[in-house]
């Protein structure tokens, strides 16, 4: 007789937006499910690193699943934006693929790819379409000033 | 009460892997399963860019998830194998990792070597040795002295430069 040894795990809705002291699921857990934008929604479950998290800020995400400001990296980092603040040290959700709203470091234009900079969690406009090694997402939004940007995430490695 | 939001989806069987006009399931979807070769298969739900893709081709997946020809490249970026042709700008799987049927290129292929993506081109490159480089995209299961020949080849999840 076959056994399933798939995991099948439900999570509470509200749990994408909430932010724990203590871990409700194993670190690194990845969550993909269809939220209507079009493109599929990745989250990974992490450990804010002792920093905290500002909403619709970009951060790095280490071997150990621990969150961190971006710094300069040519190893490839991977990535994820915290669609809700957390606080220091809490456990929660981080979005690493599909649709999702960064704040930029400066203009942008649709279409643009978008990176990380040293010391900050925004989206800085790469001033063309093509990808770079850098390049964390494509840019869905036109706008000057600097404001909350859709951006489509790749889930990839990045240098900074 | 937990409520379950994965996505649990089922694909077809009889129409896959048929390309549609319109997107039916969101586009970077993976479908991973046991297909009978002992190794794992894993398909991307993907849109054809405007030159549509060829049966047994390889391309670049780009940012946003639409298709393109194989162009050097310095940044590694994602590929996969279109198993069935795709009309231009039509949405559907392509294959990302496990077995899959590639056309070989000019000078054809040796088994248990390595192959890579060549520049304009979207047929596999034999690397003239088993060893691993940043450039490889499978391994080659067929011999082919000719060149344009269908062969069986295992494809690597990862992203690859191109020369």
């Amino acid at each position: 007789m076959g056994i399933p040894i798939q995991q099948i795990m439900a999570i509470e809705i509200a749990d994408l937006t909430t932010n724990l002291a203590a871990a409700k699921y194993p670190l690194g857990t990845v969550l993909a499910f269809d939220d209507g934008s079009g493109v599929i929604a990745k989250y990974m479950y992490v450990k804010d690193g002792a920093v905290g998290m500002s909403a619709n800020g970009v951060y790095v995400i280490d071997k150990d699943y621990k969150t961190a400001v971006p710094l300069t990296n040519a190893v490839g980092a991977i990535f994820g934006v915290c669609e809700t603040a957390f606080t220091s040290g809490y456990y929660g959700w981080v979005k690493i693929e599909g649709n999702t709203l960064i704040y930029s470091a400066g203009n942008t234009t649709a279409t643009h790819t978008g990176k990380m900079a040293n010391s900050v969690a925004t989206v800085t406009d790469e001033a063309g379409a093509a990808e770079t090694a850098k390049t964390i997402g494509v840019i869905n939004t036109t706008s000057v000033p600097a404001v909350n940007c859709s951006v489509t995430l790749l889930n990839k490695r990045v240098t900074i | 009460m937990a409520k379950p939001i994965q996505l649990i989806t089922s694909v077809n069987a009889t129409s896959y892997p048929t390309p549609m006009v319109d997107a039916q399931m969101p586009l970077g979807s993976e479908l991973t399963f046991v297909d009978g070769n002992g190794i794992k298969a894993t398909l991307k739900y993907v849109q054809a860019g405007a030159a549509g893709m060829a049966a047994n081709g390889l391309y670049f997946i780009e940012p946003g998830y639409v298709t393109s020809v194989p162009a050097s490249s310095v940044v590694p970026k994602e590929f996969c194998l279109a198993e069935i042709a795709f009309t231009a700008l039509y949405y559907g799987w392509v294959k990302v990792e496990g077995m899959g049927i590639a056309i070989t290129g000019a000078g054809g292929s040796v088994a248990l070597n390595t192959g890579s993506l060549a520049d304009g081109l979207t047929t596999v490159l034999d690397e003239a040795a088993a060893a691993e480089t940043a450039l490889t995209v499978c391994t080659n299961n067929e011999t082919d002295l000719a060149g344009g020949v269908p062969i069986s080849v295992t494809l690597l999840r990862k992203r690859v430069t191109v020369a």
